[in-house]
């Protein structure tokens, strides 16, 4: 009986020194790491506030633009100007978020050119993928086949064109004029007033090529 | 096998989820536009009329006449009329009447005078009535006549009747002055 107790308490013995091996083998650990912090850039194109925007009207005679209106008349006006301070977080550069256009008695024919600066002042360049043109009281809505803000019944309003900045890459840093045209075409209402928007959609620079 | 379709899958979702990321840097300013529409609003104002001395001073015949269809601009306030009528009553050969007038432009874009339209109600016969009477205003409009807003044009215009006007005979009819927004023709914006 008291071989029998040995023979009991032996094993008992072993598992409690292996158990015990085994923790101390367990404590040999370590490691190595890799600490990571990423300094995200910003994307920010604002309207430059070096240059204000710039409103000209022009008439058209025998297919030539010139500047003014018809028969050296002042009867429009339009004055335009850019809202909304915007600044980029990292570079600390600023410029505005809106550029505001009013345009005061206009008439059928009237038209007018503005040109404007845009200036990436964010980190990373920017696409400038396209515009999208709305009227924020939804009383027209935009026609692509005729460039035109459109009645309800379909009836050109406002024809808005414009030239080059779509497909743009801007650098940071870096500027590019925009000018856009509006034309007042012959079945806008008298003593209406009317008004667009129009956003200009940029995204993080890709790479067509 | 399980394993690498596993890893494959697992890739792919990684790469999308990285994919939706960067697509998602995207913002835009925007340009707001309002536009004031003007308003054109041409017509009459300041009538009056008259007779010229009847023979031997007699009060025979008599003209009367009156603005109707009152028109204000929404834009500055300016009130015209549409609509100017005048009747003559026991009118006889070498009766001549006047009128007085302005044409307006109360509205804040000019307008050309484009034409005009006469149309005989009764009797609708055009060349009696220039057997009747004879029309002379002065200035003599030359058209198109631009009119600037805020300005007007005078006119004077007289109505004499010719020796063979008919007796007893009521002649009525409607003169339609057409207007249009300005255009650049300045060879024709003169008055004669």
């Amino acid at each position: 009986m008291r071989v029998e107790k040995r023979m009991i308490a032996l094993p008992a013995m072993i598992m409690v020194m292996l158990s015990m091996t085994g923790v101390a083998v367990a404590h040999w650990s370590d490691s190595i790491q890799i600490e990571g912090t990423v300094h995200m850039a910003s994307m920010t194109l604002a309207f430059d506030n070096r240059e204000p925007p710039i409103c000209t009207e022009f008439h058209e005679v025998d297919g030539v633009l010139v500047p003014g209106e018809l028969c050296g008349k002042d009867v429009g006006k339009t004055t335009c100007y850019y809202q909304g301070v915007i600044t980029d977080p990292h570079t600390g550069k600023w410029g505005y978020e809106n550029m505001i256009i009013i345009i005061d008695n206009a008439y059928p024919c009237y038209r007018v050119h503005c040109t404007t600066i845009v200036h990436n002042i964010g980190l990373i360049p920017v696409d400038i993928t396209g515009f999208v043109i709305t009227d924020p009281t939804g009383t027209l809505t935009w026609d692509n086949t005729l460039w035109a803000l459109v009645d309800n019944e379909g009836r050109p309003i406002i024809n808005v064109e414009h030239v080059n900045l779509i497909g743009e890459q801007i650098d940071p840093c870096n500027r590019e004029k925009s000018e856009f045209d509006f034309h007042i075409k012959q079945d806008a209402q008298e003593c209406h007033t009317y008004y667009f928007k129009i956003s200009i959609v940029y995204t993080q620079w890709g790479c067509a090529e | 096998m399980k394993n690498a379709v596993g890893m494959f899958v697992s890739l792919m979702v990684v790469l999308s989820i990285t994919g939706v990321a960067v697509a998602h840097w995207s913002d835009s300013i925007q340009i707001e536009g309002t536009v004031h529409m003007g308003s054109l609003t041409i017509g009459w104002d300041n009538l009056t009329c008259g007779e010229e001395n009847e023979p031997c001073t007699k009060d025979v015949g008599s003209i009367t006449a009156e603005l109707l269809d009152a028109e204000t601009d929404a834009h500055t306030g300016k009130t015209i009329y549409k609509t100017l009528v005048f009747t003559i009553d026991n009118a006889y050969p070498c009766y001549t009447a006047w009128i007085e007038v302005d044409i307006k432009n109360a509205g804040t874009i000019p307008a050309d005078w484009e034409n005009w339209e006469l149309v005989m109600i009764s009797p609708d016969n055009m060349d009696l009535f220039c057997e009747a009477f004879e029309i002379s205003c002065s200035p003599c409009p030359m058209l198109p006549l631009q009119i600037d807003p805020c300005n007007s044009i005078h006119f004077r215009c007289q109505l004499h009747v010719k020796q063979t006007a008919p007796e007893c005979t009521t002649f009525s009819g409607k003169l339609k002055l057409n207007f249009e927004q300005w255009s650049c023709e300045e060879d024709d914006l003169e008055v004669g």
